[in-house]
């Protein structure tokens, strides 16, 4: 059970961990993910950016290239162009053809003669129209030195090159004329080169069918008509737009593109992937370290904090074990024990207390103890010494007769703790009882059987101290006498064998006399009952010091006082006892026996210098240690008196009694 | 003129015991006996005896109140106590009463015809033992000096000189041709008579009465 439970808390703590790990892990990665899309995005509009800012430049130099074309006169030959160009560092030359596609006159003689091929020219509008149109790109420097590039023979890479354009002019004179100007591709690509590092990205300038005219890409080479399906797809969509996509060296890049507005070409940009996601990766970076730092120590912290959680789990299981096991230990007691609030109200009571009242736990639960079982038996004083003692904070402990639910009464002894909280202050209490009727009266009737032993005993005594020394002594005093008289007869017939044989026997009669004597004082000391205590005492205490060596003193003041014969016994019998205990245990040399008589109430002690002992120790090193002391204090309480012990090893010890003889009359 | 004894004891034998005794003596005449407390006072007059034996514990009336009624209504009759205790309280009882002399009954024989010719001559008479109580009684307690007056037997002062050049009990025993309990019995006797507790006591008695040589 415990165990289980130990294990679902391990692996709850596990999942919860797992689930926030992959938690962080998923948002981490979401929004990096986020951000990268942003910064593509963002690439993107850069791109977009440089193709609309592109195509304006581009739109706007042809407006011009237009402007310069429409304004040229066509018969004003070389002169002509050359005042033309003057201001047109985007055009290389001028030239004028005549109805074949030859040049025929240009700015540059040497380009006289090269002929053109008009249909390679977009758009392809069949009839003369005043546009510009855009043809093949050349390789070269100008069309004398150059060629055509087509997509099969495109143009040489790292060359110069430039883009033909034609305009067809109307003439007031001599009807249509056709124009021929080379662009100069290096202009544009200076251009874009100081808007845009080759490094960062690629601008491309493309005619409507997908020719490359040029590219900021050394390597590319003007007239091809690589990977311009994408392109023109999109096209043919979208005047502009944007799109990512891979090149043949395996660069991705995004390409933004946009349309002339007015002219056949197409500006693409395209901006390397890579070279846009570099801010991002150190971005990501950092994050990744930083969450993954983050992350770490939180599950560090968790975990130490389920290490803690789990000690402080274990612990409190442990208590709850304990507390279970103290809880039946507590269901189980045959003692009633019942638990109430500072105010009395029971909050728990054990089945015993159930049995014992007679009360169920819910009609105990939430009472007061006066009001379930108050006998009425006991004075008002009693309860408030008991609730004095324990509101103190004190353990109260006594008798009280009570009362059961069926109204019967019983004695139960109950000791009373107060329980306090860390401040001190008293938040329950705890009452354990025990019904004590039955031992209450065993232990009656044990005092009365044992006073009845102590009668029954001294009467006997009695009568066989009475047998002894009615029949006994004068039966040897009679054998005495009557040796005696034989031993005079035997003198006056000289006899001496026989004498001594009789002095023998007179001998034994002797000392048969004097040890009967010792027994009768021992038994009953018919003087007790003659001249009393005092004098009963003093030849006890004579014999006892003859046959001990110990001496006695006996100390006794207006010694004509007489008490009841069964107090004079009692006490005759307690300096037997003590006397007797003395000489065996005690070693003492002297004793002093203390008899107040005339006092109220009488006092007698008996007190020795021998050495002592632990009064708390009594009875328990030898079994039969303690005896004594027992009949002492026994007797001594039958007859209503108080008996106190005080010893300390080494140091002697007394024995005093102390009995109130006017409530013994009374 | 012989002297005219009333016995008053309950026991029977004891009596007839002391009557032989005294009547081994020509000059001792018992007149009369009882047992019964209640008859002495009426013997006494009627007998007019010289010496009344007086038991203390009669059935009846005890020997102390009968010996006060008769010493005082018959002065001349002398009262010999016979006790079996010589307690002081008896003892002092007794005398206060009127006796004219206290002997245990233990030591009856020798004791109670000292104690005949004692009061025959007007003077009072106690055995070693009352004595002890009564000079206990004058004196106080813690007397373990030996009456004066104690006589050992013949065969105590045998025992005694053994036990005082040093010979055990066993060997005094068979010096004595005697029982080795009997030899202790008579140790025990000695020692009670002459209050003593030890062999060493008992060596200082005998060499202060000259029993031995020192």
């Amino acid at each position: 059970m415990r165990l289980k439970r130990g294990f679902r808390r391990r692996a709850g703590f596990l999942l919860m961990t797992v689930i926030v790990t992959i938690s962080a892990i998923v948002a981490t990665a979401y929004t990096l993910w986020r951000l990268r899309a942003e910064a593509i995005d963002r690439h993107f509009d850069e791109a977009s950016m440089y193709a609309r800012a592109f195509e304006d430049h581009l739109t706007q130099s042809f407006n011009v290239i237009d402007l310069t074309l429409a304004n040229v006169n066509g018969q004003g030959g070389e002169v002509a162009f050359a005042a033309a160009l003057r201001h047109a560092p985007y055009l290389r030359s001028l030239a004028l053809l005549d109805m074949n596609g030859s040049i025929v006159a240009s700015s540059d003689p040497r380009n006289v003669g090269v002929r053109i091929v008009r249909r390679d020219f977009l758009p392809p509008t069949p009839a003369r129209r005043e546009v510009l149109r855009a043809g093949l790109p050349w390789g070269g420097r100008d069309f004398h030195e150059g060629r055509s590039a087509t997509p099969e023979q495109p143009a040489a890479p790292e060359g110069l090159s430039l883009i033909p354009i034609l305009r067809d002019i109307e003439s007031v004179h001599d009807g249509w004329a056709t124009l021929l100007a080379s662009v100069n591709t290096d202009y544009f690509l200076n251009y874009y080169g100081r808007s845009l590092s080759p490094e960062v990205g690629v601008v491309e300038l493309l005619r409507y069918d997908g020719i490359l005219l040029l590219s900021s890409d050394v390597t590319r080479q003007p007239g091809t008509r690589n990977n311009s399906d994408i392109l023109f797809g999109r096209m043919a969509k979208a005047d502009f737009g944007r799109f990512e996509y891979q090149l043949g060296d395996g660069r991705t890049v995004l390409t933004a593109y946009r349309a002339s507005r007015a002219y056949p070409f197409i500006i693409a940009v395209h901006l390397d992937k890579e070279y846009g996601l570099t801010a991002w990766r150190g971005e990501a970076t950092r994050t990744l370290a930083v969450v993954s730092t983050v992350l770490l120590a939180a599950l560090a912290l968790a975990g130490l904090y389920f290490v803690r959680i789990e000690h402080a789990a274990r612990q409190h299981d442990a208590d709850v074990e304990q507390l279970r096991l103290r809880g039946a230990a507590l269901e189980a007691t045959a003692n009633s024990i019942i638990i109430t609030d500072r105010k009395g109200a029971i909050e728990w009571a054990n089945p015993a207390f159930c049995a014992l009242s007679g009360y169920t736990l819910q009609e105990a639960l939430g009472r007061n103890p006066r009001e379930l079982v108050k006998s009425g038996r006991h004075s008002g004083e009693g309860y408030q010494d008991l609730w004095r003692t324990i509101l103190a904070g004190e353990v109260w402990r006594g008798e009280l007769i009570n009362r059961r639910k069926d109204g019967s009464h019983y004695l139960e002894d109950q000791t009373i703790t107060p329980v306090k909280d860390d401040t001190g202050a008293i938040r329950h209490f705890i009452a354990v009882k025990q019904d004590i009727t039955e031992r209450k009266q065993g232990e009656k009737r044990m005092e009365e059987l044992s006073r009845h032993l102590v009668v029954v005993q001294e009467s006997a005594r009695r009568r066989l101290s009475g047998e002894l020394h009615d029949r006994t002594s004068p039966n040897l005093a009679a054998i005495g006498v009557n040796l005696d008289i034989i031993t005079a007869t035997m003198l006056e017939g000289q006899s001496p064998k026989l004498t001594e044989r009789i002095a023998d026997v007179r001998a034994l009669i002797e000392d048969t006399t004097a040890s009967i004597r010792e027994i009768c004082s021992d038994l009953r000391p018919p003087v007790l009952d003659y001249a009393g205590l005092p004098a009963a005492l003093e030849s006890y205490v004579k014999q006892f010091q003859r046959r001990t060596g110990i001496a006695v003193r006996l100390d006794c003041a207006h010694s004509a006082v007489r008490l009841a014969p069964s107090l004079e016994s009692m006490l005759f019998r307690i300096v037997q006892e003590a006397l007797t205990n003395c000489a065996k245990h005690s070693r003492a040399r002297s004793i002093l026996v203390l008899l107040k008589l005339d006092s109220q109430p009488v006092v007698l002690s008996v007190s020795d210098d021998g050495i002592g002992f632990d009064p708390d120790l009594l009875g328990k090193t030898t079994h039969t240690g303690g005896l004594g002391i027992l009949t002492m204090r026994e007797m001594t309480e039958f007859s209503g008196g108080r008996f106190t012990l005080a010893s300390t090893p080494g140091a002697g010890s007394c024995i005093e009694v102390q009995i109130d003889t006017q409530e013994e009359r009374g | 003129m012989s002297l005219r004894i009333l016995l008053a004891d309950d026991h029977q034998m004891f009596r007839e015991a002391l009557r032989l005794l005294l009547e081994r003596n020509p000059d001792f005449e018992v007149v009369a006996e009882t047992g019964d407390g209640l008859e002495v006072f009426r013997l006494a007059r009627d007998t007019a005896p010289n010496i009344v034996c007086m038991d203390i514990d009669m059935p009846g009336l005890n020997g102390i109140e009968i010996t006060r009624q008769v010493t005082s209504a018959f002065p001349s009759i002398k009262v010999i106590a016979l006790s079996t205790f010589s307690d002081r309280g008896y003892v002092t009882d007794m005398l206060n009463a009127g006796a004219a002399a206290y002997v245990t009954k233990a030591a009856a024989g020798v004791e109670l015809l000292r104690a005949i010719d004692a009061v025959r001559r007007n003077r009072s008479y106690l055995c070693p033992d009352a004595t002890d109580a009564v000079k206990e009684a004058m004196l106080g307690q813690g007397d373990e000096k030996p009456s004066p007056g104690i006589k050992l037997g013949a065969r105590e002062v045998q025992v005694l000189q053994l036990v005082a050049v040093g010979l055990t009990s066993a060997q005094i025993a068979e010096q004595m041709d005697i029982a080795l309990s009997t030899v202790e019995v008579h140790r025990r006797n000695i020692m009670r008579k002459l209050n003593v507790d030890s062999v060493v006591g008992l060596t200082r008695y005998a060499i202060r009465n000259g029993l031995v040589s020192n």
